[in-house]
């Protein structure tokens, strides 16, 4: 019984299930199926959650239907096949006291015939707005036939060892296409007002209670606001809930808030949208209805969570990317040992943003997740080729550390020298670390400076508690030389020192100080340090298209400086669709007035003079700015390796890892550093 | 007395006779499962293989691990078994099959490796913009080995050829080119040695195993990069090592020209390949590479360049018998031979969702026999397939084409009407906007196909509207709707004086000629191209209106993305991207706001079209006869899923025959 989190820690139960606790992993996708069916990566993925002491797994979406196939890696469930899989799935998640509810779903007209090769269906013949697919408006015989699809699946479910199911009338539905008077412009006993567009989502509950019997929970997951003109909104999600009480056929109500594919920005935030921002749902929700309540999307923390389930906003909290992050998330909170939680960043890096490019769920500061199915988890898949299907396997099975000590010197604490350094004295090696700067986390410290970023921040202070709780001594404000080194006597040597900037052909030389008519030049990272103040106009060139120009954009506007961004790149910020954050970094663009550039290239400069391009039409003009602000590649700070190696270290002794190997992301940083103990063997 | 084509005369490989002058190239297929030559690709292969291409390059194998460029790319470790079969499968069919190896050094990703890329130099590709660690010499002498280690794993699987990559998405290219290559060492003075070092080491431990380079001619950035120059000083170098080169254009920003669509067709690079050919030693045959569309252009490369061989990929994706098919003399060269569009829509899966290689054309049929799934409104419910007598097809269409096409060739008795005094349907008016269409082949083949055939009786000006028109329908008759969709606005309302219909835009631009027009486009896709370039061609002003941030978001892989975007700027048209279109007014006036901004505008035009704008529909004059509908009228979709409709019918009929 937790002190600290009374009501997180409490039972709940909901219609026949009895929760361990409030904690819930709420559906999400995935990407492990293989051939339609669950596999041991799925397996092990949930067992991992169960074992971290979630009150209940809601597993991802399973299909219930052949012309339902969006993606490649979705889960058949109308196949028999899918069976044994989902059998060990709930038996081994049984066998941590955690309970376990399959969703089941059709994706309608939010999908595409490419993998199935069959027309899509829908209430109406209108196309999804990013699958862009016309669908069959589907008859009455037809909706028959997707009803009782839906009720094989909750039978085979139940059949299966799942407590319950989830019907999923939300982010990417049929049912939800039905609700929404966007999707549904029918004319027949199906569409018209909302009782009309909420009969399929009867048909399809009294179909699946009848199959399933009375003792079988069975929740459903509503849209509560489509976030779209015309669209499902509160009001009409309140009157549904109320239509479902009085049903008698729903055991409790889960929420969300947008459309996948229209506003998935809103179901997923990311770290620039606050928390709490879709808490009037539930809220809302809760008070129209005496069926327990989900909340979820950006609950972080167990004192949050709390606080939802004391404010009585909720009465379950859904925890997705927390348990992402932390598969102990629910036991640690529990136990009263939340300050070792590896707390979520929101950062969608790795999770949301491998998604949508059919890769395998991940996590920035967590290579583990979605590889717990690995033996040796931090090595390389590797996918041998046995009758033609995934069987990964490890290189390195069967891995034995070394059983003496090493001594290993890390260079460098940003994320990924103090990540390295977590991990060697994870597996029984004496570390110490140096930082020449003053404070640990590096570059992702200095981004974390602007508001919208700062969860990023939520990293170097996961790292550096592990760090303390290590006993890992990080010396700062020094500069190690190879004489350094070499008086350290370091068994392994962990070069981790970054990167630099660079200029780009058209500037001769960084100019951080404004003197008369002499153009400030630095990169975002300088600004960042406030190595310079840059004022007036200002141009920042965006190569790269993630965060790195854009937040800066915004920083130096806030500063008041009149900003334009540009970039050679179809449109700013070309990257931030993969993190979700497109949409919002516009809003708060436009409200800075930030001026876009996009498909434009700078020719030249000369003082304040910058010619610029557009390189779609060869349309040349000049423009005056104060201040040019690179955000570029930078260049592996790496010289210390290179002495080292010439003075005689060997190569296998001398890692080079990180921004310092190639600058690139965090999680190439944190994975390059948490291999390392066993490549180092 | 007619002359034979040379195309199918015999030619020395070595101490190989190849059969033919026809190669399928390597390319990606998704279909590689587990990074191996999977049961489906071997399937794949042996289809061409039967088809009689005489050599046959499989799908580039990573030679080294860390390499992962999607996830579907074979690795050579894996791959061992595969070419084992295919050996035997090539040997027995006189087809030479031939291994490609490859790494893609910068131009790959981490994703599915979770290791750092490898590059030249410290660079990024402008696709992923993720650096490469840059390669230390130890990196390259272990990349040389695991070149060899993988041609040695070919030679022992019974391969006679391997084929070395250097052309696109290659780390060997990366070396070459003064785009990529800024070393200071010895493999940045001389950038082909590590080329070299790969071709030696493989040459000198395996001197009977055919050695064939891929190489790119012509990065096609005359600002820097591969030039034809300086790719043929490159190829004189690697000279004694090779016994044949494919020659290739395209590099790092210009992926696309590696497979060129119909814009930029064969004779364009024609005397490169003469060049090449002029100057490579006599030993060495001569294979061109890139957009040989048909029979025709391959017989004039052959003859005009005196090239040796020419690599067809997508033609034989389009019609695998292709050289089965090819007549016996040049007199004789018809249209039995379905033309491959030059499209690159199905062919040229290049993104991260894995679909496999396909043909909008010939879409690959599919293993049914998992599912008893019949999707709606294309199956026959009242009426017993064994039962079928006549088929009436309503509409010529390409779904009506191809259907009655594929029951003509069973020799079904079928009766297709269209209502035009031409065939064509939809693709009929889209093509003439297209340069370098080869949508006008596909109709004269299907065309000439149809009125070759005694069972199809072809019926135009013959408007049906309802069953009374159907004059010579008896009982136990089929009608099969082919008759096309209804266009009209669809995702957004506009006013129907406004409304510019498809038909309209192409066959009486004067209606709108000087006018001013605007595309509200919820698609980004092929039609979003033509049919705005066709409305800029007389429109006074034109305004494009799409939510996405960019033009064409479902474009990239037809490479067509930059040009057609350059295209329409040349155009004048006004691109208004990621903008929401809040209401059309009746007097023209247009409520526009950038997306996830407070920017608001209002734009005054005449006319709106809305980009596949088209709904499909069941006319109730047929309620009572047994019908089915394939194409748009089942869906508005396109091209594939008409041809994919009359495709499953087809088979569904044909259930009841054996």
């Amino acid at each position: 019984m937790s002190v600290k989190y009374p009501l997180l820690g409490s039972q709940i139960t909901l219609g026949s299930t009895t929760l361990k606790n409030r904690i819930v992993f709420s559906a999400h996708l995935t990407n492990f199926a293989r051939n339609g069916c669950p596999t041991d990566q799925h397996l092990s993925y949930y067992r991992a959650r169960a074992r971290g002491g979630t009150g209940l797994i809601i597993t991802e979406e399973l299909s219930v239907h052949p012309s339902d196939w969006p993606y490649e890696k979705l889960v058949h469930a109308y196949n028999d096949e899918v069976r044994s899989g989902f059998e060990t799935i709930t038996r081994e998640v049984h066998n941590y006291g955690a309970k376990i509810f399959a969703q089941i779903n059709h994706n309608g007209s939010q999908g595409s015939s490419s993998y199935s090769k069959y027309a899509l269906l829908a209430p109406s013949e209108i196309p999804d707005p990013l699958f862009r697919e016309n669908p069959i408006a589907i008859d009455e015989s037809e909706i028959r036939d997707i009803c009782i699809a839906y009720g094989v699946v909750a039978k085979l479910a139940q059949d299966s060892g799942f407590d319950g199911i989830e019907l999923q009338c939300s982010h990417s539905s049929l049912v939800r296409q039905f609700l929404s008077p966007l999707t549904n412009r029918r004319v027949d006993r199906y569409g018209g007002d909302l009782i009309a567009r909420s009969t399929l989502l009867f048909d399809i509950l009294n179909e699946i209670r009848y199959r399933v019997g009375s003792i079988f929970t069975i929740g459903i997951r509503l849209c509560g606001d489509e976030m779209l003109a015309g669209g499902i909104n509160i009001k009409d999600t309140l009157e549904l809930v109320r239509l479902a009480d009085a049903s008698m056929l729903v055991d409790y109500i889960n929420t969300s808030i947008g459309v996948a594919t229209a506003s998935l920005y809103a179901i997923e935030a990311s770290m620039a949208i606050t928390p709490g921002y879709n808490l009037y749902i539930p809220s809302q929700i809760r008070a129209v209805t005496d069926l327990p309540v989900i909340a979820s999307g950006r609950i972080k923390d167990p004192a949050q969570a709390e606080r939802i389930l004391r404010d009585g906003q909720a009465d379950l909290v859904g925890i997705v990317r927390g348990q992402i992050a932390d598969p102990d998330f629910a036991a640690k909170s529990l136990s009263d040992h939340e300050d070792t939680i590896r707390v979520c960043l929101s950062c969608n890096q790795e999770c949301v943003g491998r998604m949508g490019l059919n890769r395998w769920l991940g996590c920035i500061e967590n290579p583990n997740t979605g590889r717990e199915f690995l033996k040796s988890p931090r090595s390389r898949p590797l996918y041998s080729s046995q009758r033609g299907l995934y069987s990964p396997t490890s290189r390195q099975q069967g891995t034995n550390f070394k059983k003496w000590q090493l001594k290993v010197l890390v260079i460098g604490a940003g994320p990924a020298g103090l990540q390295a350094a977590v991990s060697f004295a994870e597996t029984g090696h004496k570390v110490k670390v140096f930082e020449e700067k003053s404070t640990t986390g590096g570059l992702v410290s200095l981004a974390a400076n602007i508001p919208t970023r700062a969860e990023l921040g939520d990293l170097v202070r996961n790292l550096n508690r592990e760090i303390a709780a290590a006993g890992i001594v990080v010396t700062l404000n020094t500069h190690l030389d190879v004489k350094d080194v070499e008086a350290i006597g370091a068994d392994v040597i962990v070069v981790a020192t970054g990167s630099r900037p660079s200029l780009p052909y058209f500037l001769s030389n960084f100019n951080l100080t404004v003197e008369g008519d002499k153009l400030g030049v630095c990169d975002v990272v300088t600004v960042l340090e406030e190595g310079a103040h840059p004022q007036g106009k200002v141009l920042v060139l965006d190569d790269l298209g993630f965060h790195q120009g854009t937040s800066v954009a915004e920083l130096l506007a806030h500063r008041g400086c009149t900003v334009t961004i540009a970039t050679p790149q179809l449109y700013v910020g070309q990257d931030l669709g993969v993190t979700l954050d497109l949409e919002t970094w516009n809003l708060r663009a436009s409200a800075l007035s930030i001026e876009q550039l996009p498909e434009t290239i700078v020719t030249a400069v000369d003082g304040k003079t910058t010619s610029l391009m557009e390189h779609t039409t060869g349309k040349c003009y000049q423009r005056y700015f104060d201040w040019i602000i690179l955000a570029n590649h930078r260049v592996p700070n790496d010289h210390l390796a290179q002495e080292l190696l010439s003075a005689g270290f060997p190569r296998s002794n001398v890692r080079v890892i990180g921004d310092a190997l190639a600058p690139r992301r965090i999680h190439q940083a944190i994975i390059e550093a948490q291999r390392l103990p066993e490549e180092v063997r | 007395m007619s002359k034979a084509l040379k195309l199918s005369s015999p030619i020395m490989l070595c101490d190989i006779e190849l059969k033919n002058r026809v190669v399928l190239g390597p390319h990606r297929t998704n279909l590689a499962k587990g990074r191996s030559i999977s049961e489906e690709l071997l399937e794949y292969y042996k289809t061409h293989i039967d088809g009689g291409a005489a050599v046959l390059v499989t799908e580039s194998a990573s030679v080294t691990l860390d390499d992962w460029p999607y996830e579907y790319a074979p690795l050579a470790q894996t791959c061992a078994q595969g070419w084992a079969e295919l050996a035997i499968y090539g040997a027995k069919h006189q087809c030479l099959v031939v291994a490609s190896l490859s790494h893609a050094g910068f131009e790959g990703t981490s994703s599915y490796s979770q290791y750092a890329l490898v590059g030249p130099s410290l660079l990024a590709d402008v696709d992923s913009n993720e650096l490469p660690r840059v390669a230390t010499k130890d990196d390259i002498l272990e990349i040389t080995e695991a070149f060899f280690n993988s041609a040695r794993l070919a030679w022992e699987a019974g391969l006679k050829a391997v084929e070395i990559n250097a052309s696109f998405r290659s780390l060997l290219r990366q070396f070459l080119s003064p785009l990529s290559n800024s070393r200071n060492d010895e493999y940045g003075k001389d950038p082909t040695l590590f080329l070299r070092q790969v071709l030696e080491r493989i040459k000198t431990q395996l001197p009977s195993l055919i050695l064939g380079i891929r190489l790119s001619f012509d990065e096609l950035t005359p600002w820097g990069g591969i030039d034809q120059r300086l790719g043929i000083t490159t190829l004189l170098q690697l000279d004694p090592f090779v016994d044949y080169a494919v020659v290739t254009t395209g590099g790092l920003f210009t992926k696309s020209r590696y497979r060129s669509n119909s814009r930029y067709p064969y004779p364009s690079h024609g005397e490169l390949i003469r060049k090449v050919k002029q100057s490579a030693k006599p030993t060495t045959l001569v294979v061109a590479q890139g957009s040989f569309f048909d029979v025709g252009d391959a017989e004039s490369a052959l003859a005009t360049e005196s090239c040796d061989l020419v690599e067809m990929t997508r033609a034989l994706i389009t019609e695998p018998n292709l050289v089965n098919k090819i007549p016996s003399s040049k007199d004789l060269l018809s249209l039995s031979i379905k033309p491959c569009l030059g499209c690159n829509q199905a062919c040229n899966p290049q993104d991260s969702r894995n679909i496999p290689v396909d043909c909008i054309i010939n879409p690959r049929e599919l293993d049914r026999s998992k599912s008893t799934y019949l999707e709606p409104r294309l199956y026959p419910k009242s009426l017993a397939r064994d039962n079928i007598q006549k088929v009436h097809i309503i509409g010529a269409g390409i779904a009506g084409m191809e259907l009655a096409l594929r029951l003509g060739r069973r020799n079904k008795d079928v009766i297709i009407y269209e209502k035009e005094r031409h065939f064509g349907g939809l693709i009929a008016l889209y093509h003439q906007s297209i340069s370098n269409s080869r949508y006008d082949r596909l109709l004269s083949y299907y065309q000439e196909q149809l009125l070759a055939m005694k069972s199809v009786d072809i019926r135009l000006e013959y408007d049906i509207k309802d069953q009374d028109d159907l004059v010579d329908l008896c009982s136990n008759d089929l009608v099969v709707l082919a008759s096309g969709a209804q266009s009209t606005p669809l995702v957004y309302s506009i006013p129907p004086h406004l409304y510019l219909p498809d038909r309209t835009i192409y066959l009486e631009p004067e209606r709108y000629e000087g006018a001013s027009v605007a595309v509200v486009d919820p698609r980004g896709n092929t039609e979003s191209v033509t049919t705005t370039e066709q409305l800029a061609k007389y429109a006074g002003e034109l305004n494009y209106f799409c939510e996405d941030p960019a033009f064409g978001s479902q474009i990239a892989h037809t490479g067509d993305l930059m040009d057609s975007i350059r295209r329409l700027k040349g155009l004048s048209v006004n691109l208004f991207t990621f903008t929401e279109v809040q209401s059309i007014q009746d007097d023209g006036q247009i409520s526009l706001r950038r997306r996830f901004s407070t920017d608001h505008r209002k734009i005054k035009v005449d006319f709106v079209h809305e980009i596949g704008g088209r709904v499909g529909s069941i006319p109730q004059a047929f309620g009572s006869v047994p019908h089915v509908s394939v194409g748009d009228v089942r869906v508005a979709r396109n091209i594939y899923n008409a041809v994919s409709d009359a495709q499953k019918l087809d088979l569904y009929l044909q259930g009841s025959d054996t």
